[in-house]
């Protein structure tokens, strides 16, 4: 069954628990590299600021992973969909040339000169291939960690962002529904937490489909009747005023 | 870390560096290696069992934890599902302390110091010795001492231990120190006074609340893993949040609400939160009229704090606070917070009055122990130690401290002694000198103006330290005496900061102690065997100890160490507390017992010590970062790579006006002194304030990893003269951690 795990960045406190709790079983690598690490996000001008977290990791891209297709030796591989679905390093045959970890979009893997490797998530897949959750998803004292069969991850995930919403939080979303084995709970603009914005797709009932022209957008919205067209809208609105949200919040460039 | 040709410290700064370079080479060699999908070893194999049951020995919160051992070898910690504290997780900290055991750098033997100077970057030219000639050696100086100079010449600096304390008192000195005063007396003190039970206000139930103020206190991050479980899930199940806090928290971030009040000056809010809540009668009638005393005078007095009062010493506009008092006084259960070094800690010379503002505020709600707000723990009766076994007739000790924290008639006879104090009467000797002493684990880090402190414990003639690292204090150390970790070691522990009823913790060995160390108790008894005072501990042992007291709860601890999940709980219904241990058996809203020791009985207005000056511009604020204990963790390998040094956070706006760029190196003074650190700018932080989190500035060459990342803002904090303690009129003799003003320019 297809694996996925929702991280839940209104839920994360930015402690580190991920990161030590990997650490300290994957301790191969030198000191400083990291299979996952945390990232803090501000946006905002005193006072009307705020900040995010955001776990980085390797996202464990669906299809066409640029590492796979980067590596020039062939060791990173794509562990098909019945098999957890994951993005598989071999660190033994890996010459750690970086090549990866250049063309990753995600800047995921982290290049151990010291060792000559590179160091990235491996989903825990000795773990998930034996039916358990990756350590860090065991870790997180605050959960906002969860892993499991894909279909229900982003189920909980839309409920999630769906609740949020109708507190309030009207940026709650679901990011990398369809590209990434790794879900993003988020509140902010993909923008903030340095996500590209390709992978910003709204939750809710519309998130398989991919809307990325105005004729596909009405499509789908037939497809899915009256209820469908209204949360398209209503998407639609949401998209708008997060681009103009992007541009009035967009914190200051590079300390973070 | 095993590299060739480097040191370790050499070698984790290249591997920084390597990481941070990170560009990618691209020589294109397209091996024919076929990809495999489970290359990954094995890690853990949870059928093999080897779980080990302990409880963590990092903070206070004493999570249970299990230990997953393979091979010998403890492979990862995890938390016990069954604990009220950790439910099955531990925080950063926890799963960080397997690199705490493995640390290359512990003290692993008994040493002496040959080199007679001492101080930073002084090589006490250590010299390994027995555990005997540790003990021989420690006797004869604290008998010489005695001899010389009467028994209050030695002083123990030492959290309370059993065998310490009658160690002590087989002595006869009166000077025993710890550190709470720089940590939370300021609370420990009101909450005597005003419910005169439960010891400390520091259990809540944030998970059931609606509406939670915080006044400073960070709870996910610079908390205990219970209180950032509870934050999360109380915010996740909608509850309000507004947090009140001159810089901008995890809580503050993650909450409805985030106003930056002027640092020093919550009091303010507070009392015009009361003023309110009382005029415009929103406060819980069932539960004031019930369990609650001097409601009327307390009105009386605090007419004057009108919400445009407040407004201009807090700088948080008349409207905001009185909405927050408003919708504090009408949601429930609402509930203030606190813990440690919150707005109510020593902070300031007024943060005790906050202190008492937030159990007045509490109590208006009816928060106090009930479901949502602040509970008195129900912890198991212990035997006492004298009671398994009594002591011999022990000489009363002189009443008279060097460090006049038996002036202080609220917190004096916990004789938990001044850190800020202390060392004028060391450099002094006045009132009398300390020629001797035994220090277990406060390092010099801790102390208020701690460059200072150092040139005190120069005038120590012998100073015998218990730790688990080479920390500063061991660098000035004339014998030390290495102890185990918490993972080799036996015992148990209650849940006291989150106990809704009792439960005990097993602490089994995880591993075999991996170095030549003794428990604290047995180099208490050592020293005192080689004293002459060997009788003291006649018939003593930990195990008859825990025996007895486990007995006692109808238990044993052949049974606890039997139990399935290694703990033991007496579960039962929560009912709450209707009387209390105070002259009118109520939580007194006008403490009487204030007033009979001549303090303020109502928490009236008072500025704190310092404000900014044009040589000093800038408020001091102290915080901790969520992956570090204090001090304690510096050289923690994992610790270190979430967190590895400290800086100077300024307001971006602000550093950038004087010309200051992130990374850039700053001097950051105080009247007490100066350091130097990176400055760190963020938007979330009043442009009027520094911020330094503290632990770093470790000076001790023997810790590999945290030695000389950033800098101890210890060396910042003026310490105070006992008269100044005393004319402050605090009954928690707070230490005025943040109470003065810093100036900052490029270095």
């Amino acid at each position: 069954m297809e694996q996925a795990m929702l991280i839940d960045q209104t839920r994360c406190i930015g402690c580190g628990a991920c990161t030590v709790s990997c650490k300290a079983i994957y301790a191969e690598a030198s000191f400083g590299i990291l299979r996952t690490r945390m990232k803090k996000y501000e946006t905002g001008r005193f006072p009307s600021v705020s900040f995010r977290f955001r776990k980085h990791m390797c996202m464990h891209c669906r299809d066409n992973a640029p590492c796979i297709a980067a590596c020039p030796v062939n060791v990173i591989s794509y562990v098909a969909g019945d098999r957890g679905g994951m993005v598989s390093l071999n660190v033994d045959r890996c010459i750690g040339c970086g090549a990866c970890t250049s063309q990753c979009p995600y800047h995921a893997p982290d290049r151990d000169r010291e060792r000559g490797k590179a160091e990235k998530c491996s989903f825990c897949s000795r773990r998930v291939l034996a039916g358990q959750t990756p350590f860090c998803a065991e870790a997180c004292p605050v959960g906002a960690i969860t892993f499991g069969g894909r279909d229900e991850v982003l189920a909980e995930g839309q409920r999630r962002a769906e609740a949020l919403r109708a507190k309030g939080r009207n940026h709650a979303y679901v990011w990398g529904s369809q590209d990434t084995m790794v879900l993003y709970l988020l509140d902010q603009p993909p923008r903030v937490y340095d996500l590209p914005a390709e992978g910003y797709t709204a939750s809710g009932p519309l998130s398989f489909t991919r809307l990325a022209t105005p004729a596909g957008g009405v499509l789908a919205a037939a497809a899915l009747g009256a209820h469908g067209l209204h949360l398209l809208r209503e998407r639609r609105k949401r998209i708008e005023s997060e681009s103009e949200l992007q541009e009035s919040q967009a914190g200051p460039p590079g300390d973070s | 870390m095993k590299t060739t040709g480097l040191s370790r410290r050499e070698f984790l700064k290249a591997s920084a560096a390597a990481a941070a370079a990170g560009a990618a080479g691209s020589f294109l060699l397209h091996g024919c290696a076929r990809p495999e999908t489970e290359v990954e070893p094995q890690r853990t194999d949870e059928t093999l069992g080897g779980n080990r049951f302990s409880y963590c020995g990092i903070c206070s919160a004493n999570c249970a934890m299990m230990g997953h051992v393979a091979a010998g070898r403890l492979i990862q910690l995890r938390g016990n599902p069954d604990d009220q504290v950790g439910r099955g997780k531990l925080c950063v900290k926890g799963y960080s302390a397997i690199k705490d055991l493995y640390d290359p750098d512990r003290l692993k033997y008994p040493l002496m110091r040959t080199e007679p100077r001492k101080g930073p970057g002084i090589d006490p030219k250590w010299v390994k010795i027995s555990w005997e000639e540790a003990f021989q050696k420690t006797a004869e100086s604290f008998n010489a001492a005695i001899e010389s100079h009467g028994p209050e010449s030695i002083a123990f600096f030492s959290r309370g231990h059993d065998w310490m304390n009658r160690l002590r008192d087989a002595i006869g000195t009166p000077n025993h120190l710890m550190h709470h005063s720089t940590c939370f007396t300021t609370h420990t003190a009101v909450w005597r006074a005003c419910l005169g039970m439960g010891n400390r206000p520091f259990m809540l139930d944030i998970a059931r609340a609606r509406y939670l103020l915080s006044f400073g206190w960070d709870m996910p991050s610079k908390a205990k893993n219970m209180s950032a479980q509870d934050y999360v899930s109380a915010i996740s199940n909608g509850a309000r949040s507004v947090v009140v806090d001159p810089r901008l928290t995890v809580t503050g971030t993650m909450a409805d609400e985030w106003i930056p009040i002027k640092p020093g000056t919550d009091l303010a809010f507070m009392l015009a939160m009361i003023r309110i809540i009382i005029n415009e009668e929103l406060y819980d009638a069932d539960f004031v009229n019930s369990r609650t005393y001097g409601l009327d005078r307390l009105q009386a007095e605090v007419q004057n704090y009108t919400p445009q009062w407040a407004s201009e010493i807090t700088g948080v506009d008349a409207e905001v606070i009185t909405r927050i008092a408003r919708e504090f006084g009408t949601t429930r259960p609402a509930l203030i917070p606190n813990h440690k070094r919150d707005a109510g800690g020593p902070n300031y010379s007024n943060s005790w009055r906050a202190a008492y503002c937030m159990v007045i505020l509490n109590s208006l709600v009816g928060a106090i122990d009930q479901p949502g707000g602040q509970i008195v723990p129900r912890r198991p009766s212990l035997k006492p130690f004298n009671a398994v076994f009594p002591p011999p007739d022990f000489p009363e000790p002189r009443s008279e401290r060097i460090d006049g924290f038996e002036k202080h008639p609220i917190v004096g006879p916990t004789r938990r002694g001044d850190f800020s104090t202390v060392t004028d009467a060391l450099l002094s000797g006045k009132p009398y000198p300390i020629k001797a002493a035994l220090f277990r684990k406060h390092n010099v880090l801790a102390f208020p103006d701690a460059t200072r402190f150092v040139e005190a414990l120069k005038k120590i003639d012998f100073i015998a330290v218990c730790d688990v690292w080479p920390s500063e204090m061991v660098q000035m150390a004339d014998v030390v005496f290495p102890e185990p970790y918490f993972l080799e070691t036996s015992g148990f522990g209650d849940r006291e900061y989150h106990e809704f009823y009792p439960q005990i913790a097993l602490r089994q060995p995880v591993v075999p102690p991996l170095y030549d160390t003794k428990g604290y108790g047995g180099i208490i008894s050592g020293i005192a065997d080689a004293m002459g005072l060997g009788h003291i501990f006649e018939g003593v042992s930990s195990s008859t100890l825990w025996d007895e007291q486990l007995k006692a709860m109808g238990t044993s601890w052949q049974q606890l160490n039997d139990s399935p999940n290694g703990l033991w709980s007496d579960e039962q219904p929560f009912v709450p507390i209707t009387e209390f241990d105070t002259p009118s058996g109520r939580i007194e809203l006008y403490s009487t017992v204030f007033e009979q020791h001549g303090y303020d009985p109502v928490p009236l207005w008072q500025e704190k010590r310092e404000s900014p000056s044009d040589r000093y511009p800038f408020y001091m604020l102290i915080s901790r970062p969520a992956m570090h204990k204090m001090s304690s963790t510096q050289n923690n390998e994992l610790m270190a790579q979430t967190y590895l040094e400290n800086a100077a956070i300024m307001n971006r706006s602000m550093a950038r006006q004087m010309g200051l760029e992130q990374g850039q190196e700053v001097y950051v003074e105080s009247r007490a002194g100066q350091i130097k650190l990176k400055v760190q700018l963020e938007e979330g932080i009043r442009p009027d304030c520094v911020c330094i989190e503290h632990g770093f500035g470790h000076w001790s060459p023997s810790l590999t990893i945290a030695h000389q990342n950033g800098a101890n803002e210890g060396d910042l904090i003026p310490h105070l003269s006992i008269e100044e303690m005393v004319a402050l009129k605090d009954p928690g003799a707070g230490a005025c951690m943040t109470d003065f003003c810093v100036s900052v320019r490029p270095a």
